[in-house]
């Protein structure tokens, strides 16, 4: 079971799958800046499509030289498409693979539960109003926010046998077996120059799943709360391109997961990374790398949690999107 | 994408001259800089061109035909008071922009007539379309207008709302108006305001590929 967390963060990863949205003005390369792990309040154009991909690659501390079965590297793909149905409401669909790699050679990989998301746009100009369809630069420094809920449905496999027939540990399936949701908001102020802020926060929570061996599990709920800041550090207006520069402070809360409903030793805990970024935009298609550290951690069993978030030697996230 | 190239393109036509009119109702030309002119330039020597001339007062318009011209004056009595300046045919070559007449035809890039229009509200409340041309107009009274504030503007072609005129505030682009012809802008100084739009229209048979409408709303702001 205590590998069960890094599965959790499957769900959130996809709802922050609606960053990166290329957000440079139509007339040039100004525009508030987009960090890479904290929501950014960006609705799409209506009628566009967005394309998203992102990678988040996991390398875990182990504690031991032998190959034992500690998790060794963690491999969360996403796949998105967005629409912008209305210039205040997008909707996004998701498709997540992994791969969960041990040190004893053990591997899983697949696809995961397909996550379905909605956007809410909203912008403080004189009071609250849905977002606008033609935002002048001016109007681009009004404070922005969205709402967004999602959805995860049971479409990955959450009953993986090994080859002996016996059910592989919860945290290595490709599903959760149920539903969950996930609610949250951001919000961003871009001030008009080189700087953006960036804050969001959610809420994940999970349903109890029965496996087909008995074992009732629910996994913890998790609050995410960060913050970020981003800085454009050069741009050709000409070529319509810019690099910006984000650094970013992401809180994790993870509840402790419930077996058969009793509270699961080795799950739970609080997590504060920092993740250093670049972003490069290019017209309507974007590319973003960084590093996310856990900077601090209070896991409720760390020294039994190894392979869980908290526990990374450290993540690297790629994202890539494109407007159509 | 077809949108944001002519952004692009036009976004180059914003950074030539400014016209503006100045509190004693003389046209001006050159570059205006947003701190309180200290950096302005003006270009010294009159020029004449043909035009329209418009003087709104009491809600009646008034046309004045003639050559019109760089320092010469609009009545100040006017609550609104517009130039339309018919500045020529123009093709840009490899060896810079000259008149469309002197350019040899094989090496033009790009060629187009150019359409200036100049107005300023002495009275604010005045703040309606003329009708007249190519045209910026506030969409409320900007009577009340502080450093600060930010002001829908609209873009009116025979009092018609134009969308995707590009509209720069003091020389820097903001976006383009949407299909009421609104765009925002905020007002970042007091003093006289310098609002810019250009509106393309391509032309079939013509000895030059567009017309080239840019159109300037100058305001006091206190």
């Amino acid at each position: 079971m205590k590998k069960v967390l890094g599965m959790t963060a499957l769900a959130c990863a996809a709802a922050w799958g609606h960053h990166g949205v290329p957000s440079i003005s139509l007339t040039g390369v100004d525009g508030p800046g987009a960090p890479l792990e904290t929501t950014s309040s960006t609705t799409l154009p209506e009628g566009s499509f967005l394309g998203y991909l992102k990678l988040d690659h996991a390398k875990y501390k182990t504690y031991t030289s032998a190959k034992d079965g500690e998790m060794e590297r963690t491999d969360y793909w996403l796949y998105g498409l967005g629409y912008g149905a209305t210039p205040y409401l997008s909707a996004y669909v998701f498709m997540p693979y992994y791969t969960k790699a041990l040190d004893d050679a053990t591997m899983v990989s697949g696809f995961h539960d397909v996550n379905l998301q909605l956007v809410l746009g909203l912008v403080y100009d004189e009071g609250f109003k849905l977002a606008r369809k033609n935002e002048s630069l001016d109007d681009m420094e009004d404070w922005h926010f969205t709402l967004f809920v999602n959805g995860t449905l049971p479409t990955g496999d959450s009953e993986r046998k090994d080859g002996s027939g016996a059910l592989i540990d919860p945290g290595m399936q490709t599903g959760f077996g149920e539903p969950s949701l996930m609610a949250g908001a951001s919000m961003t102020k871009w001030f008009g120059n080189a700087f953006t802020f960036v804050g969001d926060c959610s809420y994940n929570t999970f349903f109890e799943h029965t496996y087909d061996d008995g074992t009732k599990l629910r996994f913890g709920d998790e609050i995410r709360v960060n913050g970020a800041l981003t800085a454009r550090v050069y741009e050709l207006p000409k070529s319509r391109l810019r690099l910006d520069a984000s650094l970013e402070a992401n809180y994790l809360y993870l509840g402790r997961d419930e077996e058969d409903g009793v509270g699961a030793e080795a799950t739970g805990g609080s997590i504060l990374y920092t993740t250093p970024g670049m972003r490069l935009t290019y017209k309507t298609v974007s590319a973003a790398m960084g590093v996310k550290l856990p900077t601090a951690t209070d896991l409720n069993e760390a020294d039994l949690q190894q392979g869980s978030e908290g526990k990374e030697r450290y993540r690297l996230i790629f994202t890539f999107s494109t407007l159509f | 994408m077809y949108r944001l190239l002519l952004m692009a393109m036009t976004a180059a036509t914003l950074s030539a001259h400014d016209y503006w009119i100045d509190a004693s109702g003389a046209l001006q030309r050159g570059h205006l800089a947003a701190d309180a002119g200290e950096h302005a330039h003006k270009d010294e020597v009159p020029q004449r061109f043909p035009s329209e001339r418009y003087c709104r007062r009491n809600g009646t318009t008034d046309e004045v035909k003639g050559p019109f011209g760089v320092s010469e004056r609009l009545g100040t009595e006017c609550d609104s008071a517009m130039v339309v300046l018919h500045l020529g045919n123009y093709a840009k070559t490899p060896y810079g922009i000259v008149a469309a007449a002197e350019a040899n035809p094989s090496m033009v890039i790009r060629s187009w007539e150019s359409i200036e229009s100049v107005k300023r509200l002495n009275r604010p409340a005045d703040f309606t379309p003329l009708g007249k041309g190519f045209e910026l107009s506030f969409s409320r009274d900007p009577s009340t207008l502080e450093e600060g504030d930010k002001m829908r503007i609209l873009a009116t072609f025979d009092g018609i709302p134009k969308a995707g005129a590009v509209v720069a505030y003091e020389g820097r682009v903001v976006g383009t108006t949407d299909e009421a012809g609104h765009i925002n802008v905020r007002i970042r100084h007091a003093g006289l305001q310098l609002i810019r739009a250009t509106l393309r229209e391509p032309l079939r048979g013509a000895p030059v590929a567009e017309r080239l409408y840019n159109a300037t709303l100058n305001l006091e702001v206190k």
